[in-house]
């Protein structure tokens, strides 16, 4: 339907061209000041509560608000230091000295500091909420004093300074602002839904529910004040209309969920922009292992070979993604460690046509590329000579996956992308036996081994190593086939810049570097 | 005692017949101290459609109407009566718009072609009317006191219009809908609305058509007295002379849209000047009719408004006829010697002076055998639940009927509406069960009903021989013994081949009533059922359909159990005769002895109460109560001229009075012999 | 009357209990899990099976299933697991905004239906176009319409603002939650030409099917009635055209629309979640719209409930009107 509904909208923007004529449409009722920029949300938010909102959509305001001790550098998997200035990890790799920054304030005005870094940690493991997973290993907390502060763990954990570094990892938030508006033993979730209380370049100052959220710059912000004071999101829940809005001057930006034409006519269009940024999301088919079709090895081969990753993804995403060359997402595992590169013969699934089942079905989970995708393999499937049924599942329906293994398709097209740049966050939610979200089933004991080796070695390049093998494994099971590396795409009006952004972050830039040019 | 005889000129007060003029080409005739009230001078209407035949409703007609005077208009169906009332109020149809010249004056105001504005005023000040069906003409979500006020103007006014058209309790009905009265008292609203501002004419279409006998001769003593006593002109529309020669004071009658006769209304029915009128006249069916032989017909179809003839319109039928007929459509002229009288036929005085036509052959002897009883009936109650005040409660539609109908016999069940007659017929064809009694049908008889409105319930998009041959798929017929065995039938129902492969549609409304009969009896059933067959037809047409089943029932030797609220149908076509009142059996009897001499109060009642020229009418009060709520004791008692204290209390057991005469009522009972039945 | 509304509030709660039982059904077969759908891909099994417990997920359909009855009696309709509140609680706060979107839509349809059956059951020489131009309408379906509003009347025409419910930063808060009443209740006109410029686009587009659809029923029951027995009488008594059109035409002619104007209901319902979500109109539809994909099992339980009363005491009012109006069915 959505796919329909940005065809229709191609079709009546042409039109209305005819009548516009030119562009100097007499729409936009310009009430924004150069001051305001104007967002829209697809989707109420999750409440903002950093330590359980777990979601992509309204990322762009818990990241505008919070802060954590570590962050990326500017689209890359390299880690630098936040709030805190410097950090030493012992020789066992369980103890963690941070360094913190002395000159930081919440937005509530009371100062940041050790205990405050430690109060966080510990209100997220009281909370449990979902991104709680990032300090299931943490053994204590503690701060000598007020500009240090320690973490030790139970046993090493590999990905544990990518985990700090995530946008969902441990962020500070004010102890006071919890104890004044804790209701019975929330820890001041309640109030944390729609209010922020970070160190962050923002505050959220208004929460209209299903309406608009309003961030406000954080007068007591230690780094340079953000040339937008106010940052106004409003809750848009159709594509079609946000890029409408866009184009009639509604809107200053569109985050994500435009189509592929879209982006295009908006790209020629001289009164926009299309900014693309790397992130670490990779386009994927997922094979049912238990598949009647695809469950020998010599058929997921077929499979495999038959994929043409950059004719799809050119066809598919236009210069929105390019064709995946590694196992993993860029920066994971060092370039070149586990190659992804195939020669795509399209009559390899001929061989597939003698089976005596030929019908399958495909699933996709996302966006209207993934439908698209989907599609487009269906076709194939049937020039192969096997009947493929196409299947949409939702985030409710791919999540019981794991449980309902009558109800996994025999492939599955889906985008995904970890919390965090390390490899680990792929490999233990997505890929291992028991990882949480293996949608499929796929079982490898073999790399499940060296990737928990991996995880608890404490040098970095003896794990780096471990994970290279474990990645080459997994690879070699053709459990998922990689087709392409997605960016991030964000429609806006010319004369933005100062444009900044993080691989993990998804639909999301940081808005205390954009600036307007006057 | 008789009632005044309406049809004697001297006891007009007003006006006599002789203020009736005809202002038509030739007529020299008496104008009345009075300007005319209505003048419609060479009227013709023609309706144009899309994709159809032009339709020449009405072909050049002068009528003048004076003060005072009731007109009766009097044609069949399509004749063009109604769209004369139509012209005269106004209101023809104003999509497609038909084709109309001539001059329609109401009170000097031209109803064709003035303003609409004028035309209204007309209508509110100096027209009333008065149409066929209360029920329909009345708006069903309005109380009626606010519909009354409409025409009178204010509340007071309605109250004593509605007490002036014979409401009892008019303050209290004004707050009750249409639905909650009886059919008499909402034609007697309808009638209070058109005497509303003291209207110069009243056009009642038909009004007692759709009402019960006795009704019907309540509301033709009203419309006389409304006359009598506000001075108004009536146009009465009917298809009955027998109900037009109750109140006129002069006839017109219509044939094929143009003027046949007309004249004052006791010699017009005396002595007929048009062989047309003549032809109405002995085709009626009445209490009076030989039911020795066939009743007369006139021969052929009614004319058509599509195919208008160059000559006399009723040329095709009549057995004058010369050459001279046929060429151009003949112009009313005076009647010699009768003033006030005009004819269209261009023979009018050979006519007088015609021999009475000698009858048809007698029938053959019926062909009651003692084959014994085909259908007994014992104890028959039926109950119906039905919704009244918000809360189910008991109807009780046949309380008690005992029936036994011979092989070879003919019954006739005659009732006014609610008196159950066509629940017993329903049961008896197995439609719905009874509550409690027996219904037991000799033999293997497979009963075949008729109803009222047969030619409708034919499937439209199935031809004759098909609807037909379906009802032969029993016997397993080749397909010639089919073909033959249908010819047979349609001769048999006075059809010929021509309309085997017409569909419904395309056929007359007598060819499908037909139809529907060849239908009921191609395989010819024991036992034939009759609902009504003939109340929706004119005279001449239900004749013909009687005359049918008198043939059929002879060369059959069908039984035959007919339904009717008409006693002159009954007594043509049965042998005997049960009347029903409010879910009884009140008397029942050898068909002339129930019509000649009845016993019951209500047989005499009903016999009374049939218009026929030269009898005056009369009609119990009221009408018949409630079905839910019936009286104690005797359920006529209320409406009773002869009703006594304990009537009220004990209801009557059949009293034999002759052979095969039987009466519930009290009167009798304390005859312990069976002697003859007291006049 | 009151007996009729009697049987129908009964009926209105036996539906409503077995509407429970099929969505719990529904929900059961449906093989999603929103418990993980709520914390997350990284939260460990452990984890998931402690909010599983906590919800009362784990427990027997049929437990599960009282549990929320015996809830839902006391207006307890649990907690979103999308917006982590009580579900009352979001319908209470997202209910006037699409009660007031749909009151505007049934003004705006009852005119716009009176004008189409009025103006098409007259033989006028446009009657028959204008009931081709109809018939086309209300054959497209509604989010083109919708989208169509928006490309011409904000993007080319500029005339009406795309979404939302108001331009006005600090609108009241009540007393009554509907913006256009609460501006003139506070005394401040300006919230309420806001909340109606806002309000034009989304309500045409809700009631332009509904509108039409009933119309078309008007047009056709006006005509029969237009030429009905009655009628004549009217016009014989000498009423005028507005008259016999008003007092004796319409009332006559109401039955049939009006059951087809509650019958409308569910497809006004429908597209209040098409036209909410493409208009960022912050009402149930887009609250319904936005817990579907994340099978947000109590909002859709608590919306939908919400959704069958309505429905059924909408049509009861149908009924009762219909008894005023025609009292033969009143009986």
């Amino acid at each position: 339907m959505r796919t329909v509904t940005s065809a229709l909208v191609l079709t009546l923007t042409l039109g209305a061209g005819l009548t516009a004529c030119s562009g100097n449409s007499p729409s936009a009722p310009s009430t924004s000041t150069p001051t305001t920029l104007r967002l829209a949300l697809s989707a109420d938010p999750a409440p903002l509560d950093p330590d359980t909102y777990y979601e992509a959509e309204g990322l762009q305001i818990t990241t505008a608000a919070y802060q954590g001790l570590l962050t990326y550098k500017p689209d890359s998997a390299e880690i630098t230091g936040l709030l805190a200035k410097s950090w030493k990890v012992s020789s066992d790799g369980k103890t963690y000295t941070f360094a913190l920054r002395t000159d930081v304030k919440f937005s509530d005005g009371t100062a940041f500091d050790a205990a405050a870094m430690k109060a966080s940690f510990e209100r997220r493991v009281a909370l449990a909420g979902g991104p709680a997973y990032t300090l299931a290993e943490v053994e204590s907390t503690d701060a000598p004093d007020p500009a240090t502060f320690v973490v030790r763990l139970k046993r090493p954990v590999a990905p544990f300074l990518d985990y700090l570094a995530s946008p969902y990892g441990p962020v500070a938030v004010s102890p006071a602002a919890v104890k004044a508006h804790a209701a019975g033993d929330d820890h001041g979730a309640g109030w944390l839904g729609a209010h922020t209380a970070g160190t962050g370049p923002y505050q959220l100052s208004s929460v209209v529910k299903t309406t608009r959220y309003v961030l406000t710059a954080n007068a007591h912000y230690w780094g340079g004040k953000p040339r937008f004071a106010e940052v106004d999101f409003a809750v848009v829940p159709d594509f079609s209309t946000q890029s409408i809005e866009l184009q009639g001057g509604q809107l200053d930006m569109v985050l994500h969920g435009l189509n592929t034409r879209d982006y295009a006519a908006i790209k020629q269009n001289p009164g926009f922009q299309v900014q693309n940024f790397p992130t670490l999301f990779k386009t994927q088919i997922w094979v049912n292992p238990d598949s009647a079709v695809f469950g020998p090895h010599a058929a997921r081969q077929a499979l495999r070979d038959s994929l043409d990753t950059v004719a799809l993804t050119k066809q598919i995403y236009g210069d929105r993604a390019t064709a995946s060359t590694e196992v993993y997402p860029e920066g994971m595992l060092p370039k070149g460690a586990a190659s992804d590169m195939w020669q795509a013969n399209p009559q390899a699934l001929a061989a597939l046509s003698g089976n005596k089942d030929k019908s399958i079905t495909i699933g996709y989970y996302g966006d209207n590329s993934l439908q698209q995708l989907a599609n487009t393999l269906q076709i194939q499937m049937q020039q192969a000579g096997l009947t493929a049924t196409v299947r949409p599942y939702g985030p409710a329906q791919v999540f019981a996956l794991p449980a309902e293994p009558k109800q996994r398709p025999d492939i599955l097209v889906a985008a995904m992308n970890p919390d965090a740049a390390h490899v680990d966050t792929w490999m233990s939610i997505y890929q291992a036996a028991k990882a949480p979200v293996n949608f499929l089933g796929c079982s490898v004991p073999a790399a499940d081994k060296l990737a928990d080796a991996a995880r608890v070695t404490v040098d970095r390049s003896e794990s780096q190593e471990l994970y290279t093998k474990a990645a080459r494994e997994y690879q070699n099971s053709l459990c998922w086939i990689n087709i392409a590396d997605v960016r991030d795409t964000i429609a806006a009006k010319a004369g933005l810049t100062g444009w900044r952004h993080q691989m993990p972050w998804v639909f999301t830039v940081d808005l205390a570097t954009l600036e307007p040019t006057s | 005692m008789p009632p005044e005889d309406r049809r004697d000129p001297a006891r007009s007060p007003s006006t006599g017949p002789d203020s009736a003029i005809l202002s038509g080409p030739g007529s020299a005739i008496l104008s009345g101290p009075d300007s005319p009230i209505l003048s419609v001078q060479d009227l013709h209407v023609t309706f144009r459609r899309p994709r159809r035949p032009d339709a020449y409703a009405l072909r050049g007609v002068d009528l003048t109407i004076g003060r005072g005077e009731i007109a009766g208009l009097v044609g069949e169906s399509g004749s063009g009566k109604s769209v004369l009332a139509s012209c005269v109020l106004g209101l023809l149809p104003e999509h497609p718009a038909p084709v109309v010249t001539g001059r329609v004056l109401v009170k000097g105001v031209d109803m064709l072609t003035s303003p609409e504005t004028r035309r209204r005023a007309v209508r509110r000040l100096d027209l009333g009317s008065v149409f066929q069906d209360p029920m329909s003409s009345l708006d069903p979500t309005m109380r009626v006191g606010r519909q009354v006020v409409e025409a009178a103007g204010s509340a007071e006014e309605a109250v004593r219009l509605l007490t002036a058209a014979g409401i009892p309790d008019a303050e209290s009905r004004m707050r009750v809908y249409p639905h909650e009265l009886s059919g008499g008292l909402r034609q007697r609203v309808m009638i209070a609305m058109a005497v509303a501002g003291n209207p110069a004419l009243i056009v009642a279409d038909e009004p007692t058509t759709a009402l019960d006998v006795t009704v019907q001769a309540q509301i033709l003593r009203l419309l006389r007295r409304l006359r009598d006593d506000f001075g108004c002109s009536v146009l009465l529309i009917t298809h009955d002379l027998g109900v037009a020669s109750q109140v006129c004071d002069r006839l017109v009658v219509l044939y094929g849209g143009r003027l046949a006769e007309t004249g004052p209304t006791t010699p017009m029915l005396s002595e007929p000047r048009h062989p047309y009128t003549a032809s109405l006249l002995r085709s009626r069916i009445s209490l009076t009719s030989d039911v020795a032989r066939p009743l007369p017909t006139m021969p052929g179809e009614p004319p058509r408004p599509t195919r208008p003839l160059p000559g006399c319109a009723f040329a095709p039928r009549c057995d004058l006829r010369t050459d001279d007929c046929e060429k151009a459509p003949p112009e009313p002229r005076p009647v010699p010697g009768e003033p006030g009288r005009l004819s269209a036929c261009l023979r009018l005085d050979e006519l007088a002076e015609r021999p009475a036509e000698p009858g048809s052959a007698s029938w053959p002897p019926n062909a009651v055998s003692g084959r014994g009883p085909l259908l007994t009936l014992r104890n028959v109650h039926q109950r119906f639940r039905v919704r009244g005040q918000g809360r189910h409660v008991r109807l009780s539609a046949l309380s008690g009927v005992d029936l036994t109908v011979e092989a070879g016999e003919s019954v006739a069940i005659v009732g006014e509406s609610g008196s159950g007659k066509s629940t017993l017929l329903r049961a008896v064809a197995g439609l719905t069960p009874v509550s409690s009694g027996a219904i037991e049908l000799g033999g293997d008889a497979r009963p075949q009903i008729v109803f009222q409105d047969a030619g409708a319930s034919l499937t439209p998009w199935l031809s004759v021989a098909t609807l037909l041959g379906e009802r032969l798929s029993r016997l397993r017929l080749s397909k010639a013994e089919t073909r033959r065995h249908i010819a047979r039938t349609l001769t048999l129902v006075g059809l010929g081949d021509d309309v085997l492969h017409a569909k419904p549609g395309a056929l007359s409304g007598g060819q499908r009533q037909r139809v529907a009969m060849a239908r009921a009896i191609i395989d010819p059933p024991e036992l034939l059922l009759c609902d009504e067959p003939t109340s929706a037809l004119d005279a001449s047409r239900a004749a013909g359909v009687l005359n049918q089943i008198g043939e059929l029932r002879r060369e059959l030797g069908m039984t035959v159990l007919f339904v009717t609220h008409d006693l002159g149908a009954a007594r043509v076509v049965a042998d005997r005769i049960a009347v029903m009142y409010l879910g009884r059996v009140v008397e029942i009897g050898p068909a002339d002895a129930v019509v000649g001499s009845p016993a019951h109060p209500y047989t005499q009642a009903l016999v009374s109460a049939i218009p026929e020229p030269g009898r005056a009418i009369a009609a119990p009060a009221g009408e018949a109560p409630d079905p839910l709520r019936p009286p104690s004791g005797c359920r006529f008692r209320t409406r009773c001229p002869a009703a006594r204290a304990e009537c009220a209390s004990r209801a009557p057991a059949p009293v034999r009075l002759d052979a095969g005469h039987l009466v519930d009522c009290l009167l009798y009972e304390e005859r312990t012999t069976a002697g003859s039945a007291a006049s | 009357m009151l007996a009729l509304a009697g049987r129908r509030l009964a009926g209105a709660v036996a539906i409503c209990l077995g509407l429970t039982v099929v969505l719990f059904v529904l929900q059961h077969l449906s093989a999603t899990d929103p418990v993980r759908v709520l914390v997350g891909p990284s939260a460990s099994t452990a984890q998931v099976d402690a909010v599983r417990h906590q919800l009362g997920y784990d427990l027997p359909l049929y437990a599960q299933w009282w549990h929320y009855v015996t809830g839902a009696a006391t207006g307890d309709l649990q907690t979103s697991l999308r917006t982590h509140r009580p579900v009352a609680t979001d319908i209470a706060q997202f209910l006037p905004a699409s009660i007031e979107l749909a009151l505007f839509s049934c003004l705006i349809a009852a005119v716009l239906a009176l004008v189409l059956g009025i103006g098409t059951a007259g033989r006028w020489r446009g009657a028959a176009p204008l009931n081709t131009v109809l018939l086309a309408i209300a054959s497209a379906p509604a989010f083109l319409l919708t989208l169509l509003g928006i490309m011409v009347f904000y993007r080319n025409l500029g005339w009406l603002p795309p979404t939302g419910r108001t331009s006005i930063a600090d609108p009241p808060g009540g007393p009554t939650g509907l913006l256009t009443v609460d501006g003139l209740l506070t005394g401040r006109p300006d919230v309420t030409l806001d909340a109606l410029r806002h309000l034009v686009m989304p309500a045409v587009c809700v009631a332009l099917l509904p509108a039409i659809a009933v119309g078309r029923t008007l047009r056709s029951s006006l005509t029969t009635a237009l030429e009905s027995d009655h009628i004549r009488t009217a016009k014989a008594k000498g009423l005028s055209r507005r008259a016999i059109l008003l007092h004796h035409g319409l009332r006559n002619s109401a039955t049939t629309p009006l059951s087809m104007a509650g019958l409308q209901l569910g497809s006004v319902f429908a597209s209040l979640v098409v036209v909410e979500t493409v208009f960022a109109w912050p009402g149930l539809g887009l609250y319904i719209s936005q817990s579907i994909p994340t099978s947000d099992f109590p909002a859709i339980a608590g919306t939908t409930l919400l959704l069958a009363v309505a429905y059924v005491a909408v049509n009861t009012a149908v009924d009762i009107t219909q008894a005023v109006l025609d009292p033969r069915l009143a009986r």
